[in-house]
């Protein structure tokens, strides 16, 4: 079989892939894709908080890569680091054309406290509330700091992978996360015992 | 109160493991002996576990989401070769039509084609020598003519004795 058509298995490195894109094998195309589509989704829908504009952005994100791939240098960042970069570059822009509405948390954390316990067969429902209970206090954060937790807590990139991705010195990256950590962690206890304990007793 | 404001600004840091080994201790000997740090560390930690455990599921995707998104990505990609492609044509098409312009005049069967602007007669310059002053014989005199006085009539030239004769 010609190396240049080999089928890229998950274990295949990304150098690799990248590779074959340069010499324009469509395989290293849907590699690449294969490998990062997952996270880039979940990453600009944790951004965004809409199914449309996320399948938007992540298109977006991938055809720009894919047609500037030879300006990845592999030396300044690994490549889902400048993926990651492309993606929240283009989730900016796209809450800055759609100016993202701020969610009405209280109202939603009310309603959630107000769910049944876990070992009730609403158990799962609760779990789900739960889940987007978190989503509605990452929307009521500034789109700096939610870029900040969602790239720690959501793909655990270190500080210096976040710095990079938001371009900011590392610091700049560290005290944002900490400052979402306190507002996520005050929004969640001003309702208590309510919802850290609820989600906690799931 | 100033062990605990130090204290709290590396809470987070000491939850997440980012402290060198002699911060991390005398933090860790501070919430030993501070009740009130010592809470607000627990407190902080489950917040940390939820949002590590809640905010990766967040947003997953499904497979067709993926495949429509993929789809849409091929097409956007593919007309880069497309129009590789469709540059190559273009420029050999031009490179065609050039060489049949300048076949044109091949085809014609030789016929000159003049395609030369018509312009007024330029005028000349006349050498004569002056006859009235034989001293001078080097003497120049520039005349300037109309070159249609210049050509003699052919019946003119025909009469005109020789030199010799």
């Amino acid at each position: 079989m010609d190396s240049d058509t080999q089928p890229l298995t998950s274990e295949t490195s990304v150098e690799v892939m990248i590779a074959a894109c340069l010499r324009g094998d469509q395989v290293g195309f849907s590699g690449l894709y294969d490998r990062f589509a997952s996270g880039v989704y979940r990453l600009c829908y944790s951004l965004l908080f809409n199914k449309q504009d996320a399948e938007d952005v992540v298109q977006e994100a991938f055809v720009y890569a894919f047609k500037n791939l030879h300006r990845f240098d592999p030396s300044r960042a690994s490549f889902k680091t400048w993926l990651y970069t492309i993606a929240v570059s283009r989730c900016r822009n796209m809450y800055r054309r759609k100016l993202l509405p701020s969610l009405d948390v209280l109202q939603i954390f009310n309603l959630n406290i107000a769910a049944p316990r876990a070992q009730t067969p609403e158990a799962e429902y609760l779990r789900r509330d739960a889940t987007e209970a978190v989503e509605s206090a990452l929307a009521s954060l500034t789109p700096r700091l939610r870029e900040a937790v969602v790239l720690r807590y959501g793909h655990g990139l270190t500080y210096r992978e976040i710095a990079a991705v938001l371009g900011c010195p590392q610091k700049t990256a560290e005290s944002r996360v900490r400052l979402a950590h306190g507002r996520l962690r005050g929004i969640m206890q001003s309702f208590g015992p309510g919802l850290l304990e609820e989600l906690l007793s799931i | 109160m100033f062990t605990c404001r130090y204290c709290k600004s590396r809470l987070n840091a000491y939850i997440q493991g980012g402290l060198e080994i002699k911060t991390r201790r005398w933090v860790a000997r501070h919430l030993d002996s501070c009740p009130v740090c010592y809470a607000r560390y627990l407190q902080q930690r489950e917040v940390f576990e939820e949002l590590s455990r809640r905010i990766p599921l967040i947003g997953h995707p499904q497979p067709a989401q993926l495949q429509r998104i993929w789809a849409a990505v091929q097409t956007e990609i593919s007309p880069t070769y497309q129009s590789a492609w469709r540059q190559h044509s273009r420029y050999g098409l031009v490179t065609l039509v050039l060489v049949l312009v300048m076949l044109v005049p091949l085809t014609l069967g030789n016929q000159n084609v003049d395609f030369s602007i018509p312009l007024p007669p330029a005028p000349t310059l006349e050498v004569t020598d002056t006859p009235g002053r034989v001293d001078e014989t080097l003497a120049v005199m520039l005349v300037i003519t109309d070159s249609r006085n210049l050509i003699p009539d052919a019946a003119a030239l025909r009469n005109t004795p020789e030199p010799g004769q």
